[in-house]
C-alpha cells in the first residue's frame, strides 16, 4: 500500500515543502515574489472574473491545439500519399513555426479581425509543427517486414495505414500533445496579451501595468493549472488508446 | 502423398535478380531453376548473402524477377498472393505489439473479409495447434522469443495457404529452443498439409525437416545441387543421431564446402 503509493506520496510531501519555503523564506526576502497565501487570497476573492478568463484561455487553446492538430495530421497523411512533397511540408511547417509570434500575431490580427479567431489561429501555430514533425516520424517508424507482411495478404493502401501507420504513429502523437498542449496555452496567452477583452493573457498583462503582482501571479497558477489539466487529458487518452504501448507499461516491472 | 489438384506447386525456371543500388548493380540471383512438387518441404541452404531471403520474397511476390519465370500452383506468385494461398514466417516474428495475440493471427483475416464466427474458432485451434492456447489475450512483449515465433507461425496459416514460406524463422532462436521448434514445424506442417519452403543457415536443421535440400552458391546465387533426404517420416528427435541423418549430413556439408570454398564457408559461419 504504501510502497505503491509512494511516488505520489513523495510529490505531495515535496510540493508541500516547496509551498512552506516560498511562504516563510522567499517570499519575504523578495519584493516581486508574493506568498502563496496572497496569491490564494486574489483567487478566492476575483474568483469569478478569474474563472471566465480560465475558461476563455481554455477555449482558445483547445480550439488551438485541435485546429493545429488537426491540420498538421492532414498535412502528415498528404505527405504519406506523396512522399515527394514531405521534405516541402517539412520545409514550410519549419518556415512557419520559425517566424516569432510575437510577430504573426498582430497580422493575424488585421487578416482574422477582431474576436476568436486570430487567437485560435496562433495558438495553433505554436502547435502545428510539434505535431507534424512527430506525425510524420511515426508514419514513418514502420519496419520492412511489416509491409512485406502486409503485402502478402494483399491489403490495401488504405488497410496499411489502419493497420500499421496510424497504430504505429499514435505513440509519436501522444507524445508531440504532450507537448503540444502547454505550447496551445502558451501561444493562447500570447494571443490575448496582444488584443483581446477576456483571458489570462489580458489579466496578465493589466495587472503586469498596474504592478499588482499577487493577480499577475494567480493568472500565472491559472494557466499552469490549463496546461496541467490538458496534459493529464491527454496522459489519461494514451492508456484508453494505446494500452500496449511500453510508455504505459513503465511501472509493470515494479509490480510484477 | 500429392493430391490430383496440387496448387501448392512451385516451378522457378531460370529466375535472376539484380537491384539498382546507388554503388551500382548488384547481381543477387544468376539463374536459378528449380521445381517442387506439392506438399513436399524443401530448405534452401547457402552462405549468408546468396540470394536465399531475394529468392524466398521472389515466391512471395514481394520481389518480381528481373528475368524468368514463377509459377506456383500454375499462376503467377501475384495471383497466388491475392487468392491468399501463401503464409509466410519471418526471422522477425513482425507481430503487432497493438494487437494481443488472438489479434495479430485474425488480422490476415480481418484483411481478407473472412473474419466469422466459424474462422475466428479456426484461429483459436492453431493457436492450440501451435501450443499457445491460453495467451490469445496476451501481447506480443510479453512473450518468449519461440512464443513470439509460434504465433507468426499460426497467423500464416490461418488462411489455409497452399504454400508455407519460411525465411529463417529460427534464426533468431537458442539452440535448444530451436530443436524444439523444428519438431513442433514438423507437426504442424504435417497438419496443415502445405508446401514448404524453408531458409536456413543450420545444415542439421535442413537435413532433419527437408525432403529435399537445394544448396545454393555464393552470390550471384544459383542452385548447385538437389540433395534427397532418406529419412523417414514422421521425423522424431532421435533421428539426429542416426548414421544416415549423418551421412546427409556430411554429404550436405561437402557440397556446400565444394561450392563455396572454405574461405567463404568460414566468412558465413557454416
Amino acid at each position: 500500500m504504501l510502497r505503491r503509493h509512494r511516488p505520489l506520496l513523495l510529490a505531495v510531501v515535496f510540493t508541500a515543502a516547496a509551498l512552506l519555503l516560498w511562504q516563510y523564506v522567499i517570499a519575504p526576502s523578495a519584493e516581486a515574489i508574493p506568498s502563496p497565501s496572497e496569491i490564494a487570497t486574489v483567487l478566492e476573492e476575483d474568483w469569478d472574473t478569474l474563472w471566465a478568463d480560465t475558461r476563455a484561455t481554455g477555449e482558445v487553446a483547445l480550439l488551438g491545439l485541435l485546429v493545429g492538430s488537426g491540420i498538421a495530421i492532414g498535412l502528415a497523411l498528404v505527405s504519406l500519399a506523396a512522399r515527394s512533397l514531405e521534405s516541402a511540408i517539412l520545409r514550410l511547417g519549419l518556415a512557419l513555426y520559425s517566424v516569432p509570434i510575437i510577430v504573426v500575431a498582430p497580422l493575424l490580427v488585421l487578416w482574422l479581425g477582431q474576436g476568436q479567431k486570430p487567437r485560435v489561429a496562433i495558438s495553433a501555430l505554436a502547435v502545428f509543427f510539434i505535431v507534424l514533425v512527430n506525425t510524420i516520424r511515426g508514419f514513418r517508424a514502420t519496419t520492412r517486414e511489416s509491409h512485406e507482411l502486409l503485402h502478402v495478404f494483399s491489403v490495401s493502401r488504405l488497410g496499411v495505414l489502419r493497420y500499421l501507420r496510424v497504430p504505429s504513429a499514435l505513440p509519436y502523437l501522444m507524445s508531440a500533445l504532450k507537448v503540444a498542449v502547454p505550447a496551445s496555452v502558451f501561444g493562447a496567452v500570447i494571443a490575448e496579451w496582444i488584443g483581446a477583452n477576456r483571458g489570462l493573457g489580458v489579466v496578465m498583462f493589466f495587472s503586469l501595468y498596474q504592478f499588482d503582482v499577487p493577480k499577475l501571479w494567480a493568472a500565472m497558477v491559472l494557466t499552469t493549472g490549463i496546461a496541467l489539466a490538458g496534459y493529464a487529458v491527454v496522459a489519461l487518452a494514451e492508456r484508453v488508446v494505446m494500452p500496449w504501448h511500453e510508455s504505459v507499461q513503465t511501472s509493470r516491472l515494479e509490480t510484477a | 502423398m500429392p493430391s490430383p489438384d496440387p496448387g501448392g506447386s512451385i516451378e522457378v525456371a531460370d529466375v535472376t535478380k539484380a537491384f539498382e543500388l546507388p554503388t551500382g548493380r548488384l547481381e543477387a540471383l544468376a539463374g536459378v531453376s528449380f521445381s517442387v512438387p506439392a506438399e513436399e518441404f524443401v530448405t534452401i541452404i547457402g552462405p549468408s548473402g546468396c540470394g536465399k531471403s531475394t529468392l524466398l520474397r521472389i515466391l512471395a511476390d514481394i520481389y518480381h524477377p528481373t528475368s524468368g519465370a514463377v509459377a506456383i500452383g500454375g499462376q503467377s506468385p501475384r495471383e497466388a498472393r491475392r487468392r491468399r494461398e501463401l503464409g509466410v514466417v519471418f526471422q522477425d516474428p513482425t507481430l503487432f505489439p497493438w494487437r494481443d495475440v488472438l489479434g495479430n493471427v485474425l488480422l490476415p483475416l480481418k484483411i481478407a473479409g473472412r473474419l466469422n464466427a466459424e474462422t475466428r474458432k479456426e484461429a483459436r485451434d492453431l493457436l492450440e495447434l501451435v501450443g499457445l492456447s491460453g495467451f490469445e489475450k496476451a501481447r506480443p512483449d510479453q512473450l518468449s522469443g519461440g512464443m513470439k515465433q509460434r504465433a507468426a507461425i499460426a497467423r500464416s496459416l490461418v488462411l489455409g495457404p497452399k504454400v508455407l514460406l519460411l525465411d529463417e524463422p529460427f534464426g533468431a532462436l537458442d539452440e535448444i529452443t530451436r530443436q524444439r521448434m523444428n519438431l513442433e514445424l514438423l507437426r504442424i506442417w504435417g497438419e496443415s498439409r502445405t508446401t514448404a519452403v524453408l531458409i536456413t543457415h543450420s545444415l542439421s536443421e535442413a537435413v532433419f525437416l527437408s525432403d529435399r535440400i537445394l544448396v545454393m552458391s555464393a552470390r550471384p546465387g544459383r542452385i548447385v545441387e538437389e540433395i534427397a533426404v532418406d529419412l523417414p517420416r514422421p521425423r522424431t528427435p532421435e533421428m539426429v543421431r542416426e548414421q544416415r541423418f549423418f551421412d546427409t549430413l556430411n554429404v550436405v556439408g561437402k557440397v556446400l564446402y565444394d561450392s563455396v570454398g572454405a574461405d567463404a564457408m568460414v566468412a558465413a559461419e557454416l
